[in-house]
């Protein structure tokens, strides 16, 4: 149901990135690029107060032409990006919502091995298996 | 249908007058007139007198009449004025010059106002001064008429003419345009002068006012052209006047209409269209209501624009909301959309406003010109303030409507005018005005909505209105910080301008992807890229490979296009460059083809390139290959290092600690501060530790060291060629200094690929173990070079013992125990420097106490005598090499304690000793300026001398003889060298002995004098012997040594030698055997003097008489003697002690003597009775007591003297010693036998024995 999957890191270079269609993987890879954009200016605008909680999930961040992109930021300031097929109907927000929140379990799970260093491009079989799940589901 | 949208408009352009600004006739350069459009364009907010009003102008120099359609839709799309810029020198060019203005001006003519034309180039020279004038205006300036009347040009005047000429002008020069412009009214110039002055700009005469479509206007404002004459750029000081009076001209024609629509209540209305509307106007019933009401509604609309543009945005906004509500009821949707955005804009006029008529603003360039709204608007939004009082001032002083509403309402005038195919350039304008002020209030996200509509907005376009429009996208984009986006569409605009189906323009293409490069994280500076945390860049410092490959290949692809190979290969090097380490082993072996195929034509270099933008890119050292882990100098080989030559006071500058922690010489050696130094003019060498990244074999054409500057030293490049997986690989390179001083090693250089990188240490961040920036070595003046041989045959094995790095020749000798050899050493000066001082010595840890130089030896001033060395001149010097040994058997040290001896006995267990010299003869030497500043070289022979026993002697003695002078040395020889040999000595004598058999020899020797026995070696006997490596030579026997002369030759080896004594020790006995006596004896036996030949004998009972007379013979007086005269028996074993009941003693056996003065003589006699019959002997001896008095228990020492056994001659006398016994009781001296044992040699010296045997029988 999701066309591309990415993690990014807080230095905003990608840590992971997947997509469905893989022929057309460069547009993908421009489509989040360029997203973090949004990402970075929704994140700015909001963290002045340091008491607020900031909510993780920041909604869509643009509508293209064929899909949908949203984003999700973890307090580490580590990005997710998930780009949807605008034609699919079925995913309202709360189906969003629900899957970014798997995305962070698995990357906290994938997070949690010691031999692993943050900062890293994420090579985590299990992680890749929850991402492939998100973007073959249905 | 329009096909340009003006990607540049604002919401202020709505309140502006437009005024096209036109490059007519073909004389006056472009970039003549973009000065002269500079300078018109800086009146751009024009105060009009009395009204209080600003009117803000609009200078476009191009406008399609497409635009002007749709004027009626919103006036500030209108041309209103026009001004044509050409220049002539002369009439028939004039006349050209106004045809096209002429023509020019029929296209716009349906909107037009007002026009002028300006030319410049007349009235210099030659030119008429007197144009023909027309209607509007004349110049005001006196002057013009004093030039007229003068007819000489002044050229700062201008000279202004109306086009419609009169031929009754004042000027004698007929003109021929009066002809052509003859259309208009003719006035006289003198009225027209009049008219100009009197009314200035607003009130024209409408002469000319048919031509026009609004001529119906009720104002008496015409239209009528104008020229201006200028002679050139720089004498036009009155041009913005000009400009400003043509502008009010505009404007009032305008107020004129607004005035007049205002007031219309008219039935007969006519319905403004939009361009595509009118056709489906055709036909339709105009009698509806809801036509009149549409009517109404656009004609309201129109009044609110044209009251925007009048600078009355309060009563626009009314307009407007009457319109609104007026199309409202008859869905009238584009022109709702209208006043939507007319709202919009008086709203953003009304909080925006312009800070003041800015009339002149010269130092303004008309680039930021452009946009002078939004600056202007930033400014005073006030966000560059920290206290936010700017801010805050700014907002409460806003009196117009909630600028929220304002976003609103442009929302709904694009949702209204995107239902309009047609209308989409108005809807993308829209949307580039609302974003524009939402940059403004900060507001970007919602502003990247508006950015995000217009690339939705379906607009069919010309290519090179896509770049535009991109282009304005990616400069919107960054201006709300979406750097990424921003570079997005700035690559797309890039495709676009090599897109198939238009003309490629590969530069732009090129210019706009160097552009693009920032929001992807990279640099053309590829130090930039490297800062780390301190970078710039949106996505830290790594960005995203993938992309960053891609946007890279298109830049090095453009720029190949570009046919600008230099740049392609500049940008190749930084992809290589950056992207190899994320790049697979294909993509890897792809950049690299394709990196030396771009080489191929055209060498990458390391200087820095500039483009013609004046962008400059900086050169890309491909550091990575290889990638170099450790650089370090080497220092030069240990025989070629320099050495400060010592001078002897600068030993104690460390202070009195041996030890201290504080490191006072700061000598800590780093790699970047070598502590060794380099010599002028040798080949000196830095060694690195490359790695290849690569899958593939890395070659590298060149590498060589990198000097701070090239003249100070000669590199010589390597290539080495680094296999793949090879893991790290060390490449020596190597440098020439060429001058004396520092030199700074300031990286490395490699061509690579075709590509030349000049590889800095300071970039090397990578470098182990720690990263520096330069390494600066000390050079010091040439030295000169010495090659050394030696003529011995190379050693086999040398075992380096410390100091012997230097080594550069090696020469071993065998030598057998005695023998003595002799190598010739050369020394060659290689060179071009004198080598004015050598000095030789012997080098060795085993050199104790000096043995060596026994060993090995040569004559210093043989080498002095061949100094200086020219170049490749010689020096040779012979090395005397002896076979130094003891003689002596090891282990088992045998004692020559004389008696055992066994003659001729085979010692077979005689070890073969064999000894092994390793020893380092070093040459110091120095020449040149290297002298002179105090350094020299040290270059070493190794030298490994064995020594193989010859001859030992087993065992020794000496025996008296008969002659005081002379004693008898025997010696016992064993052959252990394994040849046979020849034994020589004592002149004459030879013997042949035959291996590991024993031989003695007996020699006559000189006994030795104590005085000339030199006992300062016996010093190093305090040396406690375990230290000593190995026995010292005994005095005694060095002295011997002169008067022995054993020489063995080997006629298996041809080998001959000597046989030294020298290391043969003696006992107390034996000494006083060798030592000659100083003390003259005589000694009688019964009145008979004791000869060799004389033989006694006694009878038991017999009296003997000894009669002593002592002479010193010596030089000194001798003080506290003590004579003694001691009996004993003595048998066929030896001397046995004497029972004292045997011999009495008549008279004293012992005296004292005081004193015997040089040369003086003693005598002294007794007699002794023996009472047993038996072989005697008398033991006579004269001790000194002199130095051992204080040693009381041994100051009579033993003075035994073994008498040897000899052949008594006389053994009748047994009654004899009954006789002495009898003479027992009346000695003075009782007895004075002391057997007191000492092994003090020392006091051999001072004790003198009589030699001779005295012997006789006793019957």
């Amino acid at each position: 149901m999701a066309a591309c999957v990415a993690v990014i890191a807080k230095e905003n270079y990608p840590l992971f990135i997947k997509t469905i269609p893989t022929d057309n993987e460069l547009k993908f890879f421009y489509t989040v690029h360029t997203s973090l954009d949004v990402v970075e200016e929704k994140i700015s605008s909001v963290g002045k107060n340091a008491n607020d909680l900031r909510e993780l999930y920041l909604g869509l961040l643009y509508p293209t032409e064929d899909y949908k992109v949203y984003g999700y930021v973890t307090n580490t300031k580590v990005k997710f990006v998930i780009v949807v097929d605008s034609t699919n109907a079925s995913l309202r927000d709360n189906e969003i919502r629900t899957m970014f929140k798997k995305l962070h379990n698995a990357y906290v799970d994938m997070l949690c091995n010691p031999f692993y260093k943050p900062g890293e491009n994420i090579t985590s079989r299990g992680f890749e298996n929850v991402v492939l799940a998100m973007l073959q589901q249905d | 249908m329009m096909q340009y949208v003006d990607y540049n408009q604002t919401a202020e352009d709505h309140q502006s007058l437009l005024v096209l600004v036109l490059h007519v006739g073909s004389q006056l350069h472009t970039q003549q007139f973009h000065r002269a459009m500079d300078k018109i364009s800086r009146v751009d907010c024009i105060h009009v007198q009395g009204q209080k009003r600003n009117i803000t102008v609009r200078y476009k120099k191009n406008y399609s009449v497409e635009f002007n359609s749709w004027g009626d839709f919103q006036t500030h799309r209108k041309v209103l004025g026009l001004i044509a810029i050409g220049k002539c020198a002369d009439h028939t060019e004039f006349e050209d010059l106004f045809a096209s203005y002429k023509s020019v001006k029929e296209e716009y003519a349906p909107t037009i106002i007002n026009s002028r034309l300006v030319v410049f180039g007349m009235n210099t020279d030659g030119s008429p001064l007197t144009n023909e004038t027309e209607n509007v205006e004349v110049t005001s300036d006196s002057d013009r008429t004093d030039s007229e009347s003068v007819n000489s040009a002044p050229k700062d005047s201008p000279q202004m003419c109306s086009d419609s000429a009169n031929p009754s002008d004042s000027s004698s020069l007929p003109v021929p345009e009066r002809e052509t412009s003859s259309k208009s009214p003719q006035n006289s110039p003198a009225e027209l002068k009049r008219n100009g002055v009197k009314k200035s700009s607003g009130v024209a005469n409408n002469s000319s006012s048919e031509k026009r479509s609004h001529s119906n206007s009720l104002t008496k404002e015409g239209s009528g052209a104008e020229i201006v004459f200028y002679p050139n750029l720089d004498q036009c000081a009155d041009l913005e006047e000009r400009i400003k009076e043509f502008v009010t001209s505009l404007y009032y024609v305008l107020e004129g209409k607004r005035l007049d629509r205002s007031f219309e209540r008219s039935d007969k209305l006519t319905l403004l269209c939009a361009p595509f509307e009118k056709k489906d106007y055709v036909g339709v019933d105009t009698d509806t209501k809801s036509f009149r009401k549409k009517c109404m509604g656009r004609l309201r609309k129109h009044l609110g624009d044209l009251c925007l543009q009048a600078a009355m945005p309060g009563e626009a906004v009314l307009h407007y909301n009457t319109a609104l509500d007026l199309l409202r009821g008859v869905n009238d949707f584009l022109w709702m959309g209208g006043c939507f955005e007319g709202m919009c804009c008086a709203a953003i006029v009304l909080a925006y406003p312009r800070s003041t008529p800015v009339g002149l603003k010269r130092n303004l360039s008309f680039q930021v010109k452009r946009g002078p709204p939004i600056a202007e608007g930033k400014t005073r939004a006030g966000t560059s303030y920290a206290n936010g009082l700017d801010v805050l001032g700014d907002q409460s002083s806003q009196p117009g409507p909630n600028l929220d509403d304002v976003v609103e309402k442009y929302k709904e005038a694009i949702t209204y005018y995107s239902k309009f195919k047609h209308a989409a350039v108005v809807e993308m304008e829209a949307c580039l005005k609302a974003c524009r002020l939402l940059i403004l209030q900060r507001k970007y996200l919602q502003a990247s909505d508006f950015l995000q509509n217009v690339v939705y907005i379906n607009l069919p376009s010309q290519e090179d209105d896509r770049i535009q429009r991109y282009n304005t996208l990616s400069a919107l984009y960054s201006e709300i910080g979406f750097r990424r986006k921003a570079a997005f569409f700035k690559r797309v605009s890039g495709m676009h301008c090599v897109a198939p189906d238009s003309s490629p323009s590969w530069s732009q293409c090129y210019e706009l992807l160097l552009q693009s490069l920032e929001g992807y994280s990279l640099s053309v500076n590829p130090r930039e890229m490297e800062l780390g945390p301190a970078c710039v860049f949106p996505d830290g410092c790594f960005g995203w490979p993938v992309l960053q490959y891609r946007v890279l290949h298109e830049l090095v692809y453009s720029a190949r296009r570009m046919s600008n190979p230099q740049i392609a290969v500049r940008h190749m090097t930084l992809l290589v460059h950056l992207m190899l380490r994320h790049l697979s082993v294909n993509e890897q072996r792809e950049a690299l083809t394709g990196l030396s195929t771009l080489t191929l034509k055209c060498p990458g270099t390391p200087q820095p390139l500039a483009l013609d933008t004046g962008l400059i890119l900086p050169p890309v050292p491909l550091l990575a290959l290889p990638t170099v882990r450790s650089f370090r100098l080497l220092p030069p080989a240990p025989h070629l290092q320099a050495t400060k030559i010592e001078s002897p006071d600068s030993s104690s500058s460390s202070g009195v600690f041996i030890y201290t922690p504080l490191s006072l010489s700061n000598k800590a050696a780093s790699d970047s501060k070598p502590d060794f130094k380099w010599v002028c003019g040798d080949v000196c060498e830095a060694s690195l530790q490359l790695l290849n990244p690569l899958a593939d074999e890395l070659k590298i054409f060149y590498m060589g060291l990198m000097t701070s500057d090239e003249q100070e030293a000669e590199i010589f490049p390597a290539n080495p060629v680094i296999p793949a997986d090879s893991g790290l690989m060390t490449v020596k390179l190597m440098v020439r200094p060429k001058s004396a001083g520092t030199l700074k090693i300031l990286g490395y250089t490699t061509i690579v690929y075709g590509v030349k990188s000049n590889c800095r240490l300071r970039d090397l961040v990578n470098l182990r173990p720690s990263p520096m920036s330069e390494i600066v070595i000390e050079v010091i003046p040439p030295l000169p070079h010495l090659a050394l041989c030696c003529s011995l045959p190379k050693a086999t094995v040398f075992s380096s013992s410390g100091n012997s790095a230097d080594v550069v020749a090696s020469g071993s000798a065998t030598l057998f125990a005695g023998q003595s050899m002799e190598g010739i050493v050369t020394v060659q000066n290689t060179s071009d420097q004198l080598v004015e001082k050598l000095s030789v010595r012997i080098n060795s840890k085993n050199d104790v106490q000096g043995s060596l130089s026994r060993v090995v030896s040569w004559v210093e001033e043989n080498i002095t005598s061949q100094l200086p060395i020219e170049t490749t001149g010689q020096l040779c010097f012979s090395l005397y090499m002896h076979g130094d040994s003891d003689f002596l058997q090891p282990s088992e040290m045998v004692s020559g304690s004389g008696a055992s001896m066994s003659p001729r006995s085979r010692s077979e267990s005689a070890e073969v000793k064999e000894k092994s010299i390793d020893t380092v003869l070093s040459l110091q030497y120095s020449g040149g300026e290297g002298l002179t500043a105090g350094y020299c070289r040290q270059c070493s022979l190794a030298l490994n001398i064995d020594i193989l026993p010859s001859v030992y002697i087993t065992r020794w003695d000496l025996q008296n003889t008969n002659d005081p002078q002379f004693c008898r040395l025997c010696l016992d020889l064993v052959n252990v060298s394994g040849h046979q040999m020849d034994l020589s000595y004592a002149s004459d004598s030879s013997i042949v002995l035959e291996p590991h058999h024993t031989r003695r020899i007996g020699l006559e020797v000189p006994r030795l004098d104590a005085e000339q026995v030199d006992m300062s070696q016996m010093e190093q006997n305090r040396i406690p012997a375990h230290y000593r490596t190995r026995a010292s030579p005994d005095p005694y026997s060095q002295c011997l040594a002169r008067y022995v002369d054993i020489k063995w030759t080997m006629p298996s080896t041809k080998a001959t030698g000597t046989v030294g004594i020298d290391y043969l020790t003696w006992t107390p006995e034996q000494l006083r055997v060798l030592l000659l006596s100083d003390i003259r004896w005589e000694v009688k036996l019964c009145g008979q003097p004791l000869l060799p030949s004389s033989r006694f004998s006694f009878q038991v009972g017999e009296t003997v008489e000894v009669a002593v007379r002592l002479e010193n013979t010596s030089d000194v007086g001798k003080k506290d003697s003590l004579l003694c005269i001691e009996p004993c028996q003595r048998s066929m074993g030896g001397d046995l002690g004497l029972d004292c009941s045997n011999v009495s003693v008549i008279g004293a056996s012992v005296l004292h003597i005081a004193q015997i003065a040089a040369g003086s003589e003693v005598k002294h006699s007794c007699s002794f009775l023996f009472l047993a019959p038996g072989s005697y002997g008398l033991t006579i001896s004269c001790r000194h007591l002199g130095e051992a008095e204080g040693v009381s228990s041994i100051t009579v020492a033993k003075t035994t003297v073994s008498a040897v056994t000899g052949a008594p001659n006389n053994a009748s006398r047994p009654n004899s010693i009954s006789k002495q016994k009898s003479d027992n009781g009346h000695g003075s001296t009782t007895t004075a036998t002391m057997k007191t044992e000492s092994k003090l040699k020392a006091l051999a010296r001072h004790t003198w024995v009589y030699s001779s045997p005295v012997r006789f029988e006793v019957t």
